[in-house]
């Protein structure tokens, strides 16, 4: 199954492009997901379509579109918590509108039963949105079901393995498979729950119905295949691969089309800050300010100032330190707000991504003066002004060689110390924290100057 | 000095030839430039490397220049040396001079290598790239599709689920100090696009944060605009209060108008009282007790009742 908006836009490109070769007519798309492979190649206008998935969700579409019953209905000890969305499972496209509003409105799980994790203010909120205006979202969605011009020759809701047996060989298929097993199941667990439904069944796809299901697929004339792991009995196929990002899955793709091979490299967009880097000649003025910078400027910065192996997650904000006009270094942080936070800790907690100092510069201990930057006064009201809540401390992950953090000790607590297996990035795994707002820009200066200097 | 013999000094200079050799050396033992404007991002430098461990060295040679110590600093190619040292390379090769260079000179050499550099013909580029046809030589190339713009969009029949709608709401707040608040409120208003502008102090910005950060410890909910409605509950229910704004004599000012739902709590009353209530006023204005146009004083009439009840005990 591919999840829900989960084919990143290159991926689709290089479905189109690789099947353009393929013939007119049938083609068999195993685990359909949301249909994205029907969806795309249907542009084409000149293939015909047999789905087949396991999912309520899935299922729903694939019996909608192929002209099947979809015979869904709610449980009776939903009732009370789910009584709203009853009325409009009695017409087909009602059916299928509720199933895909559920799929979002229950994408984190049962938000109506006291036992569940999810009682809270914001999901109560949440829930009365989706009951007050469900008519109405009904209402649109079934209106964009009705109007895709969109047919299924046929869909088989059943185990994909089995159902590449019955399948004639000299037809085409395409695939992409889970990346886990159970992944499928977890999605729309929640939406399963609150109805009676035809469910199929099926065997679990795990490892060794994976490597069933890659043999059969090569008996296929036309076959096209995704894995986000490398299958080396496959190498002669590899037609292309795609990796958004630096920290995203690769996506293989094998087939046994003549087509040109095709490459999505990740490529992290820089931009030079306009500011020059503190060299050995510049000192350090009577004043340093904290400045707000574009994340392509921080990864420029990055590049140039940072360990290579580090590979840093997707910063939200990152801010610039300057003094007399010249970068001392920069600080970025993560979108959401840390949600284990030890109890040293004041919370709300942002999490520190990275912080480092330029290299160029005379000053042995600048990444101190960075920190010192990160914990003031000015910082603090910035981040809260990005958040627009009450920001307290912030919190970072260092792995070194030592038990302590030369860079954080002194400014910042140890919370937690473990031995990592991570050898390359170090012995220790160290949590460091913090408070913000500590002292204000030309306090932090003295501090640095006095103490670091 | 004539001016045949500045030019030919010029010459001299720049027709200086540089001695260099190959010397197979630990890339460690190489010292790398304190500045280098040239930088690699993350991908492209962890490329090399797998580059350089795929070959087991390096396939063009950085060059250094030798320091006082004896030692080499790299003037070009100091993240090919880098990555060496990645891949784990005992050896690797470099171009060296023994020379005496100056100061101006190592910077000069270090810019050119970066500097001067051919530039692509895009057409042949995709051509050359796409004869390649094997994805892990593309890899190898460092190029890509996307990087070559030969990945179009594409378009996908939709029939995704309709979503609730949400509106944006800007809390903006000022420091104390800016004077014409009134002022920065229109600028305010032509910079942010939302659908309401609310402006307050920044003493109110302190206290409306620590409300909020309130609100979020006790219903264990992150989402700001659950903590603004949850105070906006607290607040209905203790609507009362509000009474303490207006009742003290320090405040009070008999011609003011206050709020009935500072004195109720609410600002409806059941249907019944209310049918009640207005017969009576009814009855007040029929005897000319108030005036119509005043039928509030309806109230008057009635604590001026229930304060005489009471002197009779």
């Amino acid at each position: 199954m591919v999840f829900k908006g989960s084919i990143p836009a290159e991926l689709k490109f290089l479905i189109s492009e690789i099947t353009d070769n393929w013939d007119s007519g049938l083609v068999n798309v195993g685990f359909s997901g949301n249909f994205t492979i029907e969806r795309v190649l249907s542009q084409k206008n000149r293939f015909q379509f047999y789905g087949n998935d396991v999912t309520i969700f899935s299922c729903a579409i694939g019996r909608y579109y192929a002209g099947q019953d979809l015979n869904i209905s709610l449980r009776d000890e939903f009732r009370g918590s789910y009584g709203f969305i009853e009325k409009h499972l009695k017409t087909r496209e009602g059916a299928l509108a509720t199933i895909l509003l559920c799929s979002k409105m229950l994408q984190f799980g049962h938000i109506s039963n006291s036992e569940s994790k999810l009682k809270n203010r914001y999901y109560d909120r949440l829930q009365k949105g989706y009951c007050n205006n469900w008519d109405d979202l009904i209402s649109k969605t079934s209106a964009k079901i009705t109007s895709a011009d969109f047919i299924l020759q046929n869909f088989e809701s059943g185990d994909v393995v089995d159902w590449c047996d019955s399948l004639p060989t000299d037809s085409q298929f395409i695939s992409f498979p889970p990346f886990f097993s159970g992944d499928y199941n977890e999605q729309f667990k929640s939406v399963a729950d609150i109805f009676h439904w035809d469910e199929p069944d099926y065997s679990e796809f795990n490892d060794e119905r994976k490597v069933k299901m890659i043999e059969k697929v090569q008996t296929f004339r036309h076959w096209l295949i995704g894995s986000h792991i490398k299958q080396p009995e496959l190498k002669d196929n590899l037609k292309g691969l795609v990796r958004a990002t630096n920290r995203g899955a690769s996506i293989y793709i094998y087939g046994n089309t003549d087509s040109d091979t095709k490459l999505v490299s990740p490529f992290q967009k820089t931009e030079p800050m306009g500011i020059p880097p503190m060299m050995e000649y510049d000192e350090i003025g009577d004043d340093v300010k904290v400045f707000k910078i574009t994340l392509e400027q921080f990864y420029g910065l990055r590049s140039q100032y940072m360990n290579h192996n580090i590979v840093v997650g997707q910063a939200s904000n990152a801010w610039l330190v300057v003094s007399n006009n010249k970068i001392v270094g920069c600080f970025a942080i993560l979108s959401e707000m840390s949600r284990s936070v030890p109890a040293l800790l004041p919370s709300p907690t942002v999490y520190l991504l990275s912080d480092f100092a330029v290299n160029t510069s005379q000053y042995k201990k600048l990444s101190k003066l960075v920190l010192i930057a990160l914990l003031s006064k000015e910082t603090k009201l910035m981040m809260q002004d990005i958040f627009s809540q009450r920001i307290m401390s912030t919190m970072t992950t260092a792995f070194a060689e030592n038990s302590t953090s030369m860079k954080y000790r002194g400014l910042f607590s140890l919370l937690s110390r473990k031995e990592t297996t991570r050898d390359q990035t170090g012995k220790y795994q160290l949590q460091y924290g913090a408070s913000l707002g500590q002292w204000d820009l030309k306090e932090g200066l003295a501090l640095w100057k006095k103490n670091y200097l | 000095m004539g001016f045949k013999r500045r030019i030919s000094t010029v010459e001299e200079k720049l027709s200086l030839n540089i001695n260099t050799k190959i010397k197979t050396m630990n890339p460690m033992d190489l010292k790398l430039l304190k500045s280098n404007a040239r930088y690699m991002r993350h991908e492209q430098f962890q490329l090399l490397v797998d580059n350089v461990k795929r070959d087991g060295k390096l396939t063009s040679v950085p060059f250094g220049a030798i320091n006082e110590d004896g030692t080499y600093t790299v003037l070009s190619g100091n993240h090919r040396v880098m990555a060496a040292i990645e891949a784990e390379l005992d050896e690797i090769e470099i171009m060296v001079t023994d020379d005496e260079l100056t100061e101006k000179q190592r910077l000069a050499i270090q810019l050119s290598h970066n500097s001067i550099s051919g530039q692509d013909d895009p057409d042949v580029l995709k051509e050359l790239y796409k004869s390649l046809n094997d994805v892990d030589w593309q890899i190898y190339s460092g190029l890509d599709d996307k990087s070559l713009e030969m990945i179009e969009a594409v378009d996908a029949l939709s029939f995704s689920e309709s979503t609730l709608k949400f509106r944006t709401v800007t809390l903006l707040f000022l420091p104390e100090e800016i004077e014409e608040v009134e002022s920065a409120f229109k600028d305010a208003k032509e910079l942010i696009s939302t659908n309401y502008w609310w402006l307050a102090n920044m003493k109110q910005y302190d206290d409306y944060l620590d409300l909020i950060r309130g609100t979020q410890h006790s219903t264990n909910v992150s989402n700001i605009a659950t903590g603004l409605m949850t105070i906006l509950e607290v607040f209905k229910k203790n609507v009362a209060q509000l009474s303490d704004e207006w009742m003290p004599e320090e405040n009070f000012s008999p011609s003011k108008t206050v709020p009935l739902i500072s004195i109720f709590g609410n600002d409806t009353i059941p249907s019944e009282l209310g049918r009640r209530l207005n017969k009576v006023t009814d009855s007040m204005v029929s005897k000319g007790l108030i005036e119509p146009f005043q039928r509030h004083m309806a109230l008057d009439v009635m604590i001026w009742s229930w304060e005489e009840l009471n002197k009779r005990g």
